[in-house]
């Protein structure tokens, strides 16, 4: 009894501090993003390229912290991996649970390609992307004609059967144990082992992410995506095929996804199913959400708050599931666009046109 | 010439006969209206004529070809372009993306052009905009174009819904109840906008219940009761018939 009461006591202490956290962290943010969007357009891609140069810098500035730029390796995983779901979550509106599926693919492809078959590790990299492509496609021919609670227990689904036959498929996967020796990446004759090397390359993977989410967001698909996200009724009444969208997105964020997971084999050198659990999509979900659904800034935020905040908590660490859940209840009662959110990025601009 | 033409519609669900034997057709540069009470078949014709359910019996023709059984994306793909009769703007986007999105289904650039920007996407999307800003000065939407479409005044969105439906370049534009919940002087607005739109060379159709506004803009009316056509015509004569009428009002209504 005493165990119960000090595990509810700590939880409700918890629930507290996540309250005025987030509570703080929007005022900072709405603040944040107000400045930015009162900038000219130029100002704008200038403090752009600020951060591009500050995360290019980051592997200099932590250079003799291992640990931290280890973290920093772990942070620009999961930007790609939540910016991933995202075009799943954010553009096309269609709650997928079982994200980790794809980055499971991935990271398997590249490890039995390279372990097992000894192909280079760029090559079994595009092969990830290009496997876990297929199995979006696969799963989201069939599931996409579902919607919100039914696609995500389907997708839960997929994800939990995946796990599974990586388990069971011992000849092929090598079953729990999982795959060691997963081969480092070569370049020109180089061999990057280096955290800062994977620092760089996860970089421009997560940079060419932004990008593709930014062309997408900007053009003809990406509307389409957002109007069948807002309305599919009134979408298909304006001559789109949401099926059609709905899986592009899917196999694109499965895609990228997978990316993520092909570098992550090569990064932690070892694969096993344990990393590829259902918890592992949660997280991306709430990442996603704390950041703001569909909204790029918002979701690095996010993705970035909730790659470091377990590790700056690891005292508390057992608790950290549960935390992810009350932090999820809380953002849908406190602040349920997230962080940086879509429309607080276009209301900025629509302000700033109304003043010029 | 001939926008729709609709042969001996019928349409049963079952034992219930939504719509029974109805002839009807479009010329180009009409407005054309539907009436009839609540439940007189009126949705139900508008979706056999546009194929998203196929007739029981009878045939319709648009622009000369036989319409088969289509998915509303294709409908619209086809030339007929519409609205709601609840509002149904996208939430999130401002009233241009709204008006943008209407392009969707005249444009065609791939997921490769949009991510490498190709010189086709450019000029695609210059055109688009060009397009979609000639609808908007049209319909006298431009100074709101950067706002929120929903937090329009109510009359404005149904503007904004009519500006989409035009993006799409329809053949044959159908308000499904353009006036509802509008108040004396939106509706006033929606009478001057609808005839203006035909003005331009548009076909119209109109389902609609406000008799004054239906009076004020149709060349022709057809009336629907229980999935029967109980008469077509001029405005004037409608407003004479009788049935139609005892359709309205009931009974000794006419007396």
């Amino acid at each position: 009894m005493g165990n119960i009461s000090k595990v509810l006591l700590n939880l409700i202490l918890y629930s507290g501090i996540l309250y005025l956290g987030i509570i703080i962290l929007s005022k900072i943010f709405d603040l944040g993003t107000k400045k930015f969007m009162n900038l000219n357009n130029k100002n704008r891609k200038f403090a752009g390229l600020g951060f591009l140069v500050l995360g290019a810098l980051l592997p200099l500035i932590l250079a003799n912290n291992t640990y931290a730029l280890r973290t920093s390796v772990l942070v620009l995983i999961y930007i790609v991996l939540a910016l991933s779901l995202n075009f799943v979550l954010g553009f096309a509106g269609q709650l997928s649970m079982g994200h980790s599926a794809f980055y499971a693919v991935g990271a398997y492809t590249t490890a039995i390609l390279t372990v097992t078959y000894n192909v280079p590790f760029w090559i079994a990299l595009v092969c990830s992307g290009l496997v876990s492509a297929i199995f979006g496609l696969l799963l989201g021919i069939p599931t996409l004609r579902l919607k919100g609670d039914y696609l995500a227990i389907t997708t839960i689904g997929f994800s939990e059967i995946l796990r599974l036959v990586l388990i069971n498929w011992a000849s092929f996967t090598r079953g729990p144990a999982g795959i060691p020796g997963i081969p480092s990446p070569k370049i020109f004759g180089y061999t990057i082992s280096s955290n800062t090397g994977y620092y760089y390359i996860l970089y421009v993977l997560a940079i060419l992410t932004i990008f593709i989410s930014y062309r997408l967001l900007n053009s003809r698909l990406g509307r389409g995506l957002v109007a069948v996200k807002d309305d599919e009724v009134a979408a298909e009444a304006m001559g789109i095929n949401p099926t059609f969208l709905k899986i592009l997105a899917f196999v694109l964020g499965a895609a990228i996804a997978g990316l993520a997971g092909g570098v992550f084999a090569s990064f932690i050198h070892y694969v096993n199913p344990d990393n590829f659990t259902y918890m592992e999509s949660v997280v991306m979900l709430t990442m996603v959400v704390l950041g703001g659904v569909g909204s790029i800034p918002g979701i690095i935020v996010g993705a970035t708050i909730l790659t470091i905040l377990p590790e700056a908590l690891r005292g508390i660490s057992t608790y950290r599931y549960a935390i992810y859940g009350i932090l999820l209840v809380m953002m849908m009662i406190v602040r349920p666009q997230g962080m940086i959110s879509m429309s607080s990025l276009k209301g900025g601009a629509k302000h700033e046109n109304s003043r010029s | 010439m001939r926008i729709l033409e609709a042969k001996g519609i019928t349409m049963r669900f079952g034992g219930l006969t939504a719509v029974n034997n109805v002839d009807f057709h479009i010329d180009k540069g009409e407005i054309v209206s539907l009436i009839g009470p609540n439940g007189a078949g009126k949705t139900t014709f508008f979706n056999a004529i546009t194929g998203i359910y196929e007739p029981t019996a009878g045939e319709v023709a648009f622009l000369g070809e036989k319409v088969k059984k289509s998915k509303p994306y294709e409908i619209t793909k086809m030339g007929i372009g519409r609205t709601f009769q609840n509002i149904r703007l996208f939430s999130t986007m401002t009233v241009l993306e709204n008006v943008m999105v209407g392009q969707y289904c005249r444009t065609s650039s791939n997921l490769l052009a949009t991510i490498l920007k190709s010189p086709k996407l450019i000029k695609e999307e210059k055109e688009v905009e060009e397009k979609v800003m000639d609808i908007l000065e049209f319909l006298e939407l431009t100074d709101m174009k950067d706002e929120i479409a929903v937090s329009l005044p109510y009359g404005y969105q149904r503007r904004v819904e009519v500006a989409r439906a035009m993006a799409t370049e329809p053949k044959l534009i159908l308000l499904d109840e353009p006036a509802a919940g509008m108040n004396s002087g939106e509706k006033v607005e929606m009478t001057n906008l609808i005839k203006k739109i035909r003005d331009r060379g548009n076909t119209i159709l109109v389902i609609e219940h406000d008799m004054k506004l239906v009076m004020g803009i149709s060349d022709r009316i057809s009336v629907l009761e229980y999935g029967n056509k109980i008469a077509e015509g001029l405005p004037h004569e409608i407003q004479s018939n009788d049935r139609v009428i005892e359709a309205y009002l009931g009974k000794g209504g006419a007396k």
